[in-house]
């Protein structure tokens, strides 16, 4: 017998408890179906259901088999999807890693850069830290991952690097929350939330530093990783954060630029060996895709504003006049 | 991997940079440790030790009196923030002090001037003598500078240095790749060859290679190696290279009570920046979890 089409009959008369509807919802007439439940019930030696005036109701044996029956079911519907994956190539699947930091926009124009790179595609993003996005990226569980600079990764092919700007959370009750930017010296007094070292200790480092050049040195770091318990912190006036959210006015914590850009969240994206076709097209679209979201974005494939401290100073920083710099590079100075 | 060695390669890992140690007791061949030891990385100005070496032998053959006087005229001198490619005016100076200013504050107008003495081919000699060979020398600081302006198509230095600042990644520059036959490579291992050599009397006569090691306990970095043994009685000699993205620094740390460790430590780091203290204090860090495994 066909136990699986059969175990289809029991569980739709179960669920329906009817046999005229049952029949109707699985196409067949209504003799044939009971020919099946009958058939089953011989299979397995027991009675199923019972069959009254006012429609089915499953016997004690009906009700335990039915869970089995389910699972039995899914199983073969699980085996059929990954058989029509398979002989659907072209339904390729697409495994985007992103290191945290972005938000809902970025995200939502990643999906789209996919989609539209490889159409009709699976696109699997999810959020994971630079190791261990370095990790699957060399185990094949990752095509493509946006990693946070510095990137330390031995054998991967290291393509583009992204600048997406870094803006301030401020309390709604700082001077500056509603004159739409704020210079990082303003922030001094207050306490400095990040996301927790551990997740990018260079990189948070670098934020550190360039705080510190830039004339805010935080009454203390506060590591934090949870998004609404920063806000929180912020909204009580004592702390600020960074996001790269896009400014806005409302709410008790408001988002405003930081003056002459100084901070931004350097990207790399990364890949093993060479990309195949269609998915070589996907880096350039990557950044576009996250340049769109920030106009000033610095995207690059090679030329860059550079690093994270002091490079991109604002004009308050070049009056003074240039030195020699201290001779920490066995190189001369600039200007020699 | 050790547990010793995990954590130093999280120390590398946790300033951002590519990292590479080996270090040895000296007062006990047997105990060892490394992260990549045996990796060629380019060596900046660590290269100097070979050629340090090399004028040393050079000294025992009688071929160099070290005492002997040389006038290095502006005009003449390789660029560079320290020492006599600093300064102004003509210094005039013996082949040793020289010798002493390449090793104790890297000056580059100093090793190119020993460079064009020694000549390649003594420091070859001496490489393959102590059984280095895994370390090439193949030019010295100008030479470096020439590939650089190359390079980057520029026609002065200052313009090649305002664009090597602007490259992301340490792939954009050959001058940091240890493939690259036109870079002086060198590994830590081979680094240890030679200072174990230095300290043990045998890289050159007993008076030159205690004339090496008092200068290079008179090296003035104190921000890699010395700070991982911040002690009035522990002596730290070494000689540290710089070069953008690659900081190293190999040398030996002497306890009173003789024991004594020589240590190598090479960082590349993947942000192109002139200032980087996270790369400074992990060389400093590593070296001291090294030490620490080994005592």
């Amino acid at each position: 017998m066909d136990l699986v089409r059969h175990l289809e009959y029991f569980t739709t008369i179960a669920h329906e408890r009817h046999f005229g509807r049952a029949a109707e919802r699985l196409g067949i007439r209504q003799p044939p179906l009971s020919q099946g439940l009958k058939r089953l019930e011989a299979e397995l030696g027991l009675r199923l259901c019972e069959r009254d005036s006012r429609g089915v109701t499953l016997t004690d044996a009906g009700l335990a088999l039915l869970p089995a029956a389910h699972r039995v079911l899914d199983e073969v519907e699980q085996l059929r999807l990954l058989a029509r994956r398979r002989e659907e190539p072209a339904r390729a699947r697409v495994t985007v890693r992103i290191a945290p930091g972005l938000g809902g926009a970025h995200y939502s124009a990643l999906v789209a850069a996919c989609h539209r790179v490889v159409p009709g595609a699976d696109v699997d993003i999810d959020e994971q830290s630079t190791a261990d996005q370095i990790g699957d990226l060399h185990e094949g569980r990752a095509d493509i991952g946006v990693l946070r600079e510095p990137v330390v990764a031995r054998g991967l092919t290291i393509g583009p690097q992204i600048g997406v700007v870094v803006n301030c959370l401020l309390p709604a009750v700082h001077p500056a929350a509603h004159s739409g930017r704020v210079r990082l010296r303003d922030l001094s007094g207050h306490h400095l939330v990040l996301p927790p070292r551990q997740h990018a200790p260079a990189a948070h480092d670098d934020v550190v530093a360039t705080c510190e050049r830039h004339g805010f040195l935080p009454e203390s770091v506060a590591e934090v990783a949870d998004e609404r318990l920063v806000r929180g912190l912020v909204a009580a006036g004592t702390h600020v954060a960074f996001t790269t959210d896009p400014p806005r006015a409302d709410g008790d914590s408001v988002v405003v630029a930081l003056d002459g850009e100084p901070l931004s969240l350097l990207l790399r994206i990364a890949w093993r060996g060479d990309l195949s076709e269609p998915l070589a097209d996907l880096p350039k679209a990557i950044v576009r895709a996250l340049s769109r979201q920030t106009d000033s974005a610095i995207a690059s494939a090679g030329i860059s504003a550079g690093t994270s401290t002091g490079t991109r100073a604002s004009a308050e920083d070049a009056s003074p006049a240039m030195r020699r710099p201290r001779a920490v590079s066995e190189l001369p100075a600039a200007d020699a | 991997m050790t547990a010793a060695e995990r954590k130093i390669q999280q120390c590398f890992d946790d300033a951002g940079v590519f990292g590479h140690l080996h270090a040895v007791a000296l007062h006990d061949r047997h105990r060892e440790i490394g992260v990549l030891p045996d990796e060629p990385v380019v060596l900046a100005s660590v290269f100097k030790l070979p050629l340090m070496i090399a004028f040393a032998q050079m000294v025992d053959a009688g071929e160099l009196d070290p005492t002997e006087l040389t006038t290095l005229t502006p005009d003449v001198r390789s660029p560079g923030p320290t020492g006599f490619a600093a300064m102004a005016d003509p210094v005039t100076v013996s082949w040793r002090d020289i010798a002493r200013s390449m090793m104790t504050v890297s000056d580059n107008t100093a090793a190119d001037a020993l460079l064009s003495v020694v000549g390649l081919e003594r420091v070859r000699t001496a490489l393959a003598g102590l059984g280095a060979r895994s370390t090439r020398v193949v030019g010295g600081i100008r030479d470096l500078y020439d590939a650089l302006q190359k390079d980057f198509g520029s026609t002065s230095l200052a313009d090649a240095i305002r664009h090597l600042q602007t490259v992301t990644s340490p792939a954009e520059f050959a001058g940091f790749d240890p493939a690259n036959p036109h870079n002086n490579v060198g590994t830590c291992r081979d680094m240890l060859l030679l200072l174990e050599a230095v300290w043990q009397d045998r890289a050159a006569s007993a008076e030159q290679c205690a004339f090496i090691r008092g200068v290079m306990a008179q090296q003035v970095w104190t921000q890699r190696l010395s700070a991982g043994f911040p002690f009035d009685d522990v002596v730290v000699s070494g000689k540290t290279g710089t070069f953008v993205a690659l900081r190293h620094e190999a040398g030996v740390v002497e306890y009173p009570n003789g024991e004594s460790y020589a240590v190598a430590v090479f960082t590349l780091s993947t942000r192109v920046r002139l200032v980087l203290p996270a790369a400074d204090a992990a060389i400093a860090q590593a070296a001291r979890l090294a030490v620490a495994a080994l005592r």
